[in-house]
This record gives structure tokens, C-alpha cells and sequence, in this order.
């Protein structure tokens, strides 16, 4: 059985005149241990997506969330607030792709990650600061007593993703999402970032819902791949026959936008769609170089979901 | 085109002396793309802005075609060397349109008096990134990003610079839009005969678009050269570093990424000789004294060794 499985999820936003649907029945699921990219460009769903599964989406929006999310047993869409507040951040951890962004400025680093466990555990003051030093030392932050009382805006974005990622773990997450983790920091630092989290990953058995639109960390972490598109998934398959062959001409033109060795990539022509005003049909048909007939038609969901592989 | 001698920028910060670039030297020729890579905090946009003006110098000197370049600048000299910044959303004012946006440029120049008279290098500029006419009305915030990153380039062409600045104009966009971003970019440069400095973070990148490279740390050149050769051969161990820390293109060839820790020294107080020491992999004793070191194919070298070795020693 899957650590987390999703069927049929999809998010409806209330807005003025429309309701906009930003996820569309989307299944998916991982397995404990493993690591599931969700791929795409930015307005594809993705964070959308990630944000449904713990009822994190801004109660400004109006969403309506339908499916089911079940982690092991449990429907999370059926739990109740109080119930889902325990998984978020319990059996669920989140870290998010501006780590500036998701520290408090004017505490300390220290009293940040302590806060956790006064808030979630019956732990005495002694074992708080002991478990909360002991995962600094697990992401590797150098000198971590000193680092307890720094500033978040002492520590460089590097510093600051390890320290959310402690804090993610400190509650011993069965499946850890991270959104975009490294888009924001240098690249030597999301080397070691992204090594870091494998590390963890294994030696903790932690899944990992990884979402990014860069396809060198797909190759890097993932062991099964999501291509989103329009609020839909658009094609599912293990990390390397995907890289080998890629199906669905979306993610084929994903691809081909990459930088790689010398070469110029060449870019998808248009762009993502507004999930206000969706093409009918496949969504992907008016930027698709292979598009026929049947392109009109709605595409049932498959594991590649396209006309061209019914 | 423009030569860069002993460049050093500080600024003072709370009583003590930050050293955002110091001594640099390099020269971008006429028709070249130059990259300048490095880490945040490396100085390259530093270098940017002193390029512009919009800091001035506290050392060293900046030859543009020959004339010594202060940071007063006449409009013609100005004129000649303009920038794209990262973030195109903050590049524009939010309460003019593009009309206005496309306009200002010549009516600070004191070029033209009307938009009458500029519109139709205003329209060819719109042409030559893809865009036309109807952008003019709208306002930056009805654009996408990579439709504003575009005007931003048109705007920057309308002066017909000879250097062209682009401070991480791709790291804002979308995967598919850097794509876009670039080969605009190159379509540009062969037919204006543009000179490109590019700042960028992205070594990906730059392999794919920049002849030289300009590698950064702390303020400090460690290495530059031909891409190809730099790509292929790195001498500096930092150069190493950053060349393994790009992902891998597929997952049957990962690699591991070489660990230097995330912590780049404070700038405040860099460490003395070769500034990359306190976390080089191949440090030794006489690094505190690095030497400038030349191969034949016209790459440049700080460091003691003539080729990185084989074995870390820490």
C-alpha cells in the first residue's frame, strides 16, 4: 500500500463572477521512502496541488476541495480542522521555496524550532533544546549552538533552507513536501541541499513530495515523475524511462527547453493557459506542434494523457 | 570595447567596510558575450552597476572604447551602455504605460520631444522582441513576466547601446521563458552587432550563450577564459566546485556535487590571499599568497596550482 495516495483531486476557487478550477482529478501516489517529482511551469497546478492536500489554501480564495487524499488509512480531505491540524506539520511536513520568507524575522532561529515542540509535544524545556540541537546537527548546519540564537537574516539562504528543513523534521514527518526548495538559493548551495534531503530521506525512510520545474533535480532526486499541465496530470512514469523517452509532446517540449551542453534550447511556443479560460479539449492542443483532430476531445486520464497514445 | 582595471567598490556599512568588489580586471570585446558568474555575494552586480554608473568607484578604472569612464557620465556615454535588470516587475513603473515607459528614454536624452517622434524606433525596438503596437497601451502589470522581460530588452535597444548589461535576466522566468529570453538574445546580438555583459548565476546558461566567462568569489576574479576551454578544463578548484554543482542532465549520470559548506566568509573581513581558501578542498599553506597564472589558450588563473589535483586534501 502507498504511504499517500491521491484520487480525483481537485480544488474549485470561489471567485467573484467564476469558479476557476485550479487542480482537475489529479491521482497520484508515493510510495514510503520514495521521492515523487511533480513537474511544469509555473501556473501548471503544481503548488496548488500540494497546498489542496492539507487544506493550505488562504481561506481568502473560497476553495472547495474534492477526491481523496488518503495517507496510509486516513482521508485527510475528511478529517476534521483539529484533526488535520495534527498531520500538518506532524506526519506531514512542508517546506516552502522562499526559506526567507517562512522564518519569523524577529525571533531567533532557536526559539523558532523550540516553539515547535512546546506547540506539538509534552517534551520537558531540557529534551526541547536537546532535539532541537540535535537537528541542526542533522542538516549539517556548522557551529549550531551559535546558529540557535541567530537572526534569520544572519543566515544565507542556504543556512536558512537547512534550518526549515530541521524544523520539518523535527516532528518526524512520514512524507516531507517541498516546494521548489532550491529555486531561491545559489547553486553550490542547492547541491548540497538536495544532498542533504536524499541523505535524510533515507535514513529517516521519509517520502518526499518534491515539486519543481527544473528538470536536472528531477534527474537528481526522483524516483517517479508527475507532469503537470492546466491543472491536470498529464503524464506519469518512473524517472528513467522518462528521461529516456518522454511521451506526451508537453513534457517532450519540457525537455527540449532545457539548457544542456552547448546547444540553444528551443522554448514552447505561447504559454500556460489561465485556468480561468481553458482550451476544451487537451489543454496542451493550441501549443502543440503534434496536434490532429481528436485534439478537441477531452483526453481521459492515463498514464501519458494524449491523443496520440490512446 | 570596455577594459576594467583594479575595479573596487566599498561601502560603508554600520561604521565597518564592506568590500563588494576588489581589483578586478577583465576587457569584454566588441561582438563578444561576456559572463560573470559566481555566487550571491560575489559582487557581480556590483560590477553592474559600477559598469552603469549607478555606483561610482572607490578604485581602478573603466576604458570604454579607448575614453576613461567616470561615474559622471555624459548622455552620450550613457547612452551607450545599457542594462536589463533580474526582475522585470521592478524594472518599470507600475503607473505608466508602456507608451510613457517606451518614451522616457529619449525624452531624457533630450532626443525627442514627442512620443510622435520616437514611435517609430519605438515600434521597430517592440518588433525586434516580439511584440507590437497594442503592448504600448497597457500598463506593466497586464504583461507576464517574460512579455515584460522582453520590453525591458526593447527598452534597453532603443538608445542603440554598444554594451548591453543583463543583470540575471533569466532568473525571474519560467523554464520555458529563459529558453525564449535567450534565444532572443542571441537573434539580437547577430543582428544589431550587440556587445553582451551577462550576470548570471546559472552555468547552464552560460555554457550555452557566453564566448568568456568571468568566474567571481568574494569580490575577487579566480578564474576567466574561452567558455569551452573553462567548461572543459577549469584551473581554479572554485571553478571545479561550481561546474560540479550543476545537476545532472540525466538521472543515469549523477555525480556527486563537491561539499564546500554553504557559508561564504563574512565580506566584511575576507580571508587574507586567495580569498576561496578557508574553503578549498586543496587548500595548502601557501595559499595565502595565490599567483596569476596564464594557459595558453587565454585562460586566467589565480591560485598556486597550475592544474587542480587529483586528491583533496581536507
Amino acid at each position: 500500500m502507498p504511504l499517500l495516495d491521491v484520487r480525483d483531486l481537485t480544488t474549485v476557487l470561489f471567485a467573484r463572477d467564476k469558479d476557476i478550477r485550479v487542480v482537475d482529478r489529479l491521482s497520484f501516489s508515493i510510495e514510503k521512502g520514495k521521492t515523487l517529482a511533480i513537474v511544469g511551469e509555473s501556473g501548471c497546478g503544481k503548488t496548488m496541488a500540494a497546498l489542496s492536500l492539507l487544506k493550505l489554501i488562504p481561506k481568502e480564495l473560497n476553495s472547495q476541495l474534492a477526491g481523496n487524499v488518503f495517507l496510509e488509512e486516513t482521508d485527510l480531505l475528511a478529517l476534521s480542522p483539529h484533526e488535520l491540524q495534527k498531520v500538518r506539520g506532524g506526519e506531514i511536513g512542508f517546506i516552502f521555496q522562499n526559506p526567507k520568507r517562512a522564518l519569523n524575522p524577529v525571533f531567533s532561529v532557536g526559539d523558532q524550532l523550540r516553539e515547535v515542540l512546546h506547540y506539538r509535544t509534552k517534551l520537558s524545556e531540557g529534551e526541547i533544546d536537546a532535539q532541537v540541537l540535535e537537528a541542526l546537527i542533522k542538516v549539517g548546519i556548522a557551529s549550531p549552538l551559535e546558529q540557535l540564537s541567530a537572526y534569520p537574516h544572519q543566515l544565507s539562504g542556504g543556512m536558512i533552507q537547512r534550518v526549515m528543513i530541521a524544523m520539518a523534521l523535527l516532528l518526524k514527518p512520514k512524507l516531507l513536501i517541498a516546494d521548489e526548495p532550491t529555486t531561491a538559493i545559489d547553486s553550490t548551495s542547492q547541491a548540497s541541499v538536495l544532498k542533504l534531503l536524499k541523505k535524510l530521506q533515507e535514513e529517516e525512510e521519509m517520502a518526499l513530495l518534491l515539486i519543481t520545474h527544473d528538470m536536472g533535480v528531477v534527474a537528481e532526486m526522483a524516483h517517479d515523475v508527475m507532469v503537470m499541465y492546466a491543472t491536470e496530470g498529464i503524464e506519469k512514469s518512473k524517472v528513467i524511462p522518462l528521461f529516456k523517452k518522454p511521451l506526451h509532446p508537453y513534457t517532450e517540449a519540457l525537455f527540449q527547453s532545457r539548457f544542456v551542453g552547448k546547444a540553444l534550447p528551443s522554448s514552447i511556443p505561447g504559454a500556460v493557459p489561465s485556468p480561468k479560460n481553458l482550451p476544451t479539449g487537451c489543454h496542451f492542443a493550441p501549443r502543440c506542434p503534434k496536434r490532429f483532430e481528436l485534439c478537441d476531445q477531452e483526453v481521459e486520464e492515463a498514464e501519458v494523457r494524449c491523443w496520440l497514445y490512446d | 570595447m570596455i577594459e576594467v582595471e583594479d575595479l573596487t567598490k566599498s561601502f560603508s556599512v554600520g561604521g565597518k567596510v564592506l568590500q563588494a568588489v576588489r581589483g578586478v580586471d577583465f576587457v569584454v570585446n566588441q561582438g563578444e558575450t561576456v559572463a560573470v558568474v559566481g555566487e550571491s555575494g560575489s559582487g557581480k552586480s556590483t560590477i553592474a552597476n559600477l559598469l552603469l554608473a549607478l555606483e561610482d568607484l572607490t578604485a581602478g578604472s573603466i576604458v570604454f572604447e579607448g575614453r576613461p569612464l567616470t561615474h559622471k557620465r555624459t548622455l552620450s556615454e550613457r547612452r551607450d551602455i545599457q542594462m536589463v535588470f533580474q526582475d522585470p516587475h521592478s524594472s518599470f513603473n507600475p503607473r505608466m504605460k508602456m507608451r510613457e515607459a517606451m518614451f522616457e528614454p529619449f525624452f531624457v536624452q533630450g532626443i525627442y520631444k514627442t512620443f510622435a517622434e520616437a514611435e517609430p524606433e519605438i515600434l521597430e525596438s517592440l518588433d525586434l522582441v516580439g511584440l507590437n503596437e497594442e503592448a504600448l497601451g497597457r500598463y506593466p502589470h497586464a504583461f507576464s513576466g517574460g512579455q515584460l522581460q522582453r520590453l525591458a530588452i526593447a527598452r534597453a535597444l532603443l538608445l542603440k547601446p554598444k554594451l548591453l548589461v543583463l543583470d540575471e535576466p533569466l532568473s525571474s522566468l519560467d523554464i520555458s521563458l529563459q529558453a525564449q529570453i535567450v534565444q532572443l538574445l542571441a537573434n539580437l546580438k547577430k543582428t544589431l552587432n550587440l556587445t553582451l555583459l551577462f550576470i548570471t548565476h546559472d552555468l547552464q546558461v552560460v555554457r550555452a550563450f557566453a564566448d568568456r566567462v568571468v568566474v567571481l568569489y568574494l569580490g575577487k576574479v579566480m578564474e576567466m577564459g574561452k567558455t569551452e576551454l573553462l567548461f572543459k578544463e577549469p584551473h581554479h578548484p572554485y571553478t571545479e566546485v561550481l561546474l560540479s554543482s550543476i545537476p545532472p542532465q540525466n538521472p543515469w549520470d549523477k555525480k556527486e556535487a563537491m561539499a564546500i559548506g554553504d557559508k561564504l566568509p563574512s565580506p566584511f573581513d575576507p580571508p587574507s590571499g586567495c580569498p576561496f581558501r578557508t574553503r578549498c578542498p586543496y587548500v595548502q599553506p601557501q595559499c595565502a599568497n595565490p599567483i596569476l597564472k596564464k594557459s595558453e589558450g587565454d585562460q586566467v588563473w589565480w591560485c598556486i596550482f597550475d592544474q587542480i589535483p587529483k586528491h583533496p586534501t581536507v
